[in-house]
């Protein structure tokens, strides 16, 4: 059972995301820390890949065989980080450590 | 076994509070040129919403009575003599901090959306193909690029109305799907209701956001300054 | 679903933005003294690190274009 602590961070999760400042060492709330911070990880990767793929399929550097395998790859990872995060009791919609000005000048 | 729970760090004081947190003993642990305050429990006590606020409660007691730097909430030491050692191992650290944030105060602005994006907005249906897929996303990306954009200007319009400095001033764009800005500045005590004000008006005048001013607060948000040597 | 943060009352917003601040920030003190925290806080210290990093070269290639 949650404590009261567990549940504030969790309301948090709304204003400011998911990852956490810290991850706590108590062995209830550890696993959920770390499953966060690892799907906020691989999600801001994949964003970074993502935009990468549009950028080359725009920019008319990738072959249509290419555009389409990378596509499908990022799908499918999106939609396992979706359900990884759901697996952990985790909103996907805010697994965002943010591109933040890195995004713009990508 | 008994613990203590940190609450914040000043110069040294010849006097303060003598409560801690739920009518516990608050002990003052002298570590060179500055003072510990923290709680003494008997145990191992699971931590409350309330105990948060209450260390809120103490913290302020203690800025108004000087410079003060707070400690994050939920930082346990093993007894006084290690509190002492963990303070003089880093003594100039934490004494410049003390000493920066001085009597200063937290200000924060929240603005959030008043059109947040929903989550079906954001389309996971399995699209019809890989290049479907990437143009989908380019299209997904654009709006959320706008909202950042959007909101970053939100935030260097409120800096330049406010006129705080550049170092005086936090702030993190789109932190979350509903959030458009979350900001917080340094004011000094006494300039702090004067600077909520000035800011409650901007917020007010911005469209499309719906503001929330609060504070005066002790600087929660500027002790990560410190952090940036990398610790350990 | 629960309530969007922009129906909730002012105080309400005001009391999480407390909290997050109360949880999430202020000073942490590490050490022999602290009982749990430290060695994960460097983990965080560590990826904020890595994003200046990232940001830093590609505001370099940006600036060199």
């Amino acid at each position: 059972m949650e404590d009261e602590i567990g549940t504030l961070r969790r309301e948090l999760e709304r204003v400011r995301g998911v990852l956490p400042d810290r991850v706590d060492v108590d062995p209830e709330g550890v696993e959920q820390g770390l499953a966060k911070l690892v799907l906020t990880l691989v999600e801001f990767l994949r964003q970074l890949l993502e935009r990468q793929a549009i950028r080359r399929m725009d920019g008319g550097t990738l072959t249509d065989d290419e555009i389409e395998r990378v596509g499908l790859a990022l799908m499918r990872l999106e939609a396992k980080v979706r359900e990884l995060a759901e697996a952990f009791g985790l909103d996907p919609d805010d697994l965002n450590l943010g591109l933040g000005p890195i995004g713009k000048l990508l | 076994m008994t613990r203590l729970l940190a609450h914040a760090i000043t110069r040294r004081a010849t006097g303060g509070p003598s409560t801690g947190l739920r009518g516990r003993p608050l002990e003052q642990i002298a570590a060179g040129e500055l003072d510990l305050w923290a709680t003494r429990w008997d145990g191992e006590p699971t931590l409350s919403r309330d105990d948060a606020f209450a260390h809120h409660d103490l913290i302020a007691v203690l800025c108004d009575a000087g410079p003060c730097l707070p400690v994050r909430f939920g930082t346990w030491l093993n007894d006084e003599a290690s509190a002492r050692r963990s303070l003089e191992a880093e003594q100039d650290r934490f004494a410049a901090a003390v000493d920066r944030l001085g009597d200063r105060r937290e200000v924060a602005i929240t603005l959030l959306w008043l059109d947040a994006p929903s989550p079906e907005g954001r389309g996971h249906a399995v699209a019809p193909s890989g290049r479907a897929f990437l143009e989908r996303q380019r299209a997904l990306n654009a709006v959320t690029d706008e909202r950042r954009s959007v909101a970053e200007a939100l935030f260097e319009g409120l800096r330049r109305d406010l006129a705080v400095d550049q170092a005086d001033v936090r702030h993190e764009s789109c932190p979350s799907a509903e959030v458009a800005l979350s900001m917080s500045l340094l004011a000094r005590r006494d300039a702090a209701d004067a600077l909520k004000a000035r800011a409650t008006v901007a917020v007010g005048a911005i469209e499309g956001v719906r503001g929330v001013v609060s504070g005066p607060w002790p600087p929660y948000s500027f002790t990560a300054d410190l952090e940036t040597d990398g610790g350990g | 679903m629960s309530v969007p943060l922009a129906a909730l009352p002012d105080e309400e917003l005001s009391v999480l933005d407390l909290a997050d601040r109360l949880l999430n920030r202020g000073v942490v003190i590490t050490g022999e003294a602290t009982i749990s925290v430290a060695g994960v806080d460097l983990v965080y210290l560590g990826l904020n690190l890595i994003l200046t990093a990232v940001e830093t070269i590609a505001q370099r290639e940006a600036r060199a274009k």
